[in-house]
């Protein structure tokens, strides 16, 4: 494992505010890293003392082994693509992306010429290279932005939420765009968002940050399917916290827990269980499988019954909203099921089932309440009268 | 004719008959007198005469517009560099102090403009403190004087259109998007290269309307030279004084004044031009 880019026990405050604490990873050379949290949890401090514009209090950021926290951005191998863009608006494409190369000098004219018709086919704008950045699309300004950035071969790409300001499908695009890039120039990107989907469509690896810290560290996969705390288990997609009690260790792989409203479930030993341990587990609401009828399934699987209280209808999903007991279990499920496996479709107060695999469920390490505030819950309506004060959903 | 078109005439009507009267014919009427003999008893004489064109030619005149030129030149210049770090830092600036800043800059403007260059005087005096302290200080030699000369007019006309270089600048650097400096540090700049690169042409429309109010009216100074002038710090203004109320040769004066109407309108015409240019770029380019 090369170490290409490492923060070295790096902290940064704001007057009393505490933008980043004492984080310490490093990101390999060539690969997509991203720096994914809510907003103010320290992404953005992160990669602006890559790129220069803030000193850490304390702590290195090496590059190649060598501190450059304390370097100007103009003396640092890394460029950045901006998320307002920042191109110069007195300049044309071509001598916006002319800029970085011209300053060096470490080219000739006509290298730096042939380097710029390169970047200009690189990222598809060849025909409106003598254009002003304001007659250009938000995607475009976006892709000169990239180009004036990669020009320079920088050693890492930083991209400060480069898709933020794009609508939806543009965004999409432009991702699978900025991936086959990176699979073309083999520089590492350092990559900032807020969005999860983005972050999980181009990373190689990501860091999910809250509150100054890294919360987690690992692949897209890994970070989604055995989140560590009940913090990136919620922040990333949604899901569900059932708290219970070990009643007993059946064998190396499974235990039984005694769970509120749900009886014993078993659940699968993630880490070393021991009797009586308390556990939360995260159950995403895409692993449970929802039917009318009970269904018949494996002896690993958990069974519970409960009433629908609420649905969104989201295309391509259904989004339900179980009530067990005193607990609302958020359920996805494919509307294949909803409107052709059952004779009548699924509604508002209908009673059903829902199970799971043992093995769907992780348990995480720690359990904090507020991180329920990433969840996803229902519009209060008057069916919910009755139900228990939940916290209202961020959106 | 259509209401659309009354409607127009009745709003700029106004405006077009006070240009007219005030301006267009008292100009055109100023041209013809340049054309005109003097009399003895400091009238315009009847034919036409070129005299006062050829007396451009001889004695001071020259000089005198070669001075007016080159220190409202300077004067611009030097407005323009001190304005430049304080729009930039201003720009940057947020809130309070901004507000605070920007009044102090105004400040001087709630005092007469006669006043404050009198001020000057008094300031400058060879009695006077300024003076006085630089020499127990052993700065300047006793017999430096610090009044009545160009460097005294250079100072003055400095301190006096300072403030019509930094608020264009300042409105200019207002709208000045400084992520891009940012961006151009990013990208290899030095903290001055991006300040000249990216900073300065940003705000380029500032700079022409900053030049314009600056350079334009200190070509036509006339109190500050004879205020703290003296006859080593005359203008073209100055001149123009001298001719219509002391020698009463109102030809000649007329001349000069044409003269400098001339050399008025070459910056005007520079910079318009210069904008139209840019306009047609945005939009065609």
């Amino acid at each position: 494992m090369s170490e290409f880019l490492v923060f070295d026990h790096v902290t940064k405050r704001f007057d009393d505010f505490i933008a980043v604490s004492d984080t310490s990873f490093s990101i390999e050379k060539g690969e997509v890293f991203s720096l994914l949290g809510p907003s103010g949890c320290g992404k953005t401090t992160l990669l602006r003392m890559v790129a220069g514009f803030i000193e850490p209090d304390e702590g290195r950021i090496l590059l190649h082994g060598e501190d450059i926290a304390k370097l100007p951005p103009e003396k640092r191998p890394v460029n950045t693509v901006f998320q307002n863009y920042a191109l110069f608006p007195h300049l044309t494409l071509r001598q916006n992306i002319a800029f970085g190369p011209e300053l060096a000098k470490k080219l000739s004219k006509a290298q730096i010429a042939d380097e710029i018709e390169r970047m200009l086919e690189l990222v598809d704008l060849t025909a409106h290279a003598d254009k002003k950045p304001s007659e250009l699309s938000g995607g475009q300004k976006q892709r000169v932005a990239i180009a004036r950035a990669l020009i320079n071969k920088p050693d890492v790409l930083l991209l400060d939420e480069p898709l933020a300001a794009l609508d939806l499908k543009l965004r999409q695009r432009l991702l699978v765009e900025l991936e086959d890039l990176h699979d073309e120039v083999g520089i590492t990107f350092l990559y900032v968002t807020h969005d999860q989907s983005e972050a999980m469509g181009i990373s190689d690896r990501m860091a999910v940050m809250n509150h100054g810290n890294v919360e987690q560290i690992g692949t897209p996969a890994e970070v989604y399917e055995s989140p560590e705390n009940s913090f990136v288990a919620a922040f990333i997609g949604d899901t569900n916290f059932l708290h219970g009690t070990v009643e007993s260790v059946i064998d190396e792989e499974y235990s039984n827990a005694r769970v509120a409203d749900f009886g014993t479930i078993q659940i699968y030993n993630d880490r070393p269980l021991s009797q009586n341990q308390e556990v939360t587990l995260s159950l995403r609401p895409e692993k449970i499988v929802l039917s009318r009828n009970q269904p018949t399934l494996s002896k690993e699987h958990n069974l519970a019954r409960g009433v629908i209280q609420d649905m969104i209808y989201l295309g391509s999903l259904t989004r339900f909203w179980i009530r067990i007991g005193t607990q609302l279990i958020a359920v996805e499920a494919q509307h294949g099921r909803y409107f052709l496996d059952d004779e009548k479709p699924l509604t508002w107060e209908d009673e059903v089932w829902i199970g799971w695999h043992a093995n769907d469920g992780y348990l995480l390490k720690e359990f904090e309440e507020e991180d329920r505030q990433f969840l996803s819950l229902p519009d209060a309506g008057p069916h919910e009268e009755d139900g228990p004060e939940e916290p209202r959903p961020h959106p | 004719m259509n209401p659309r078109k009354r409607d127009e005439l009745i709003l700029t009507g106004p405006t077009l008959a006070w240009l007219l009267f005030f301006f267009a014919i008292p100009a055109l009427a100023m041209v013809a007198i340049s054309f005109r003999p003097t009399t003895p008893y400091g009238g315009v004489g009847e034919g036409v005469s070129l005299d006062a064109w050829k007396a451009l030619g001889n004695r001071h005149y020259p000089l005198i517009l070669w001075r007016t030129v080159w220190l409202s030149v300077v004067t611009t210049v030097v407005c323009l560099a001190i304005s430049l770090p304080i729009v930039y830092l201003l720009g940057k600036m947020q809130g309070r102090w901004r507000a605070i800043l920007l009044v102090l800059v105004i400040i001087p403007f709630w005092t007469n403009f006669v006043i404050r260059v009198a001020a000057w005087r008094v300031l400058l005096h060879p009695e006077g403190i300024v003076r006085q302290t630089l020499i127990s200080w052993g700065i300047i030699e006793p017999d430096t004087l610090l009044l009545y000369h160009e460097g005294a007019v250079l100072m003055v006309m400095v301190y006096t259109y300072l403030p019509f270089a930094i608020l264009p600048l300042y409105a200019a650097a207002e709208r000045f998007d400084f992520g891009l400096m940012e961006a151009a540090r990013d990208l290899g700049a030095s903290g001055f290269a991006a300040f000249s690169k990216v900073f300065i042409p940003g705000i380029s429309r500032g700079l022409a309307t900053a030049t314009m109010l600056v350079l334009i009216p200190a070509l036509g100074s006339y109190l500050i030279p004879d205020l703290v002038g003296g006859p080593g710090g005359e203008m073209i203004g100055n001149k123009i004084a001298q001719r219509t109320l002391g020698d009463r040769n109102l030809p000649q004066a007329a001349t000069l004044s044409v003269a400098l109407l001339i050399i008025t309108l070459i910056p005007l015409f520079a910079i318009s031009h210069l904008n139209r240019r840019e306009r047609r770029g945005a939009i065609a380019g």
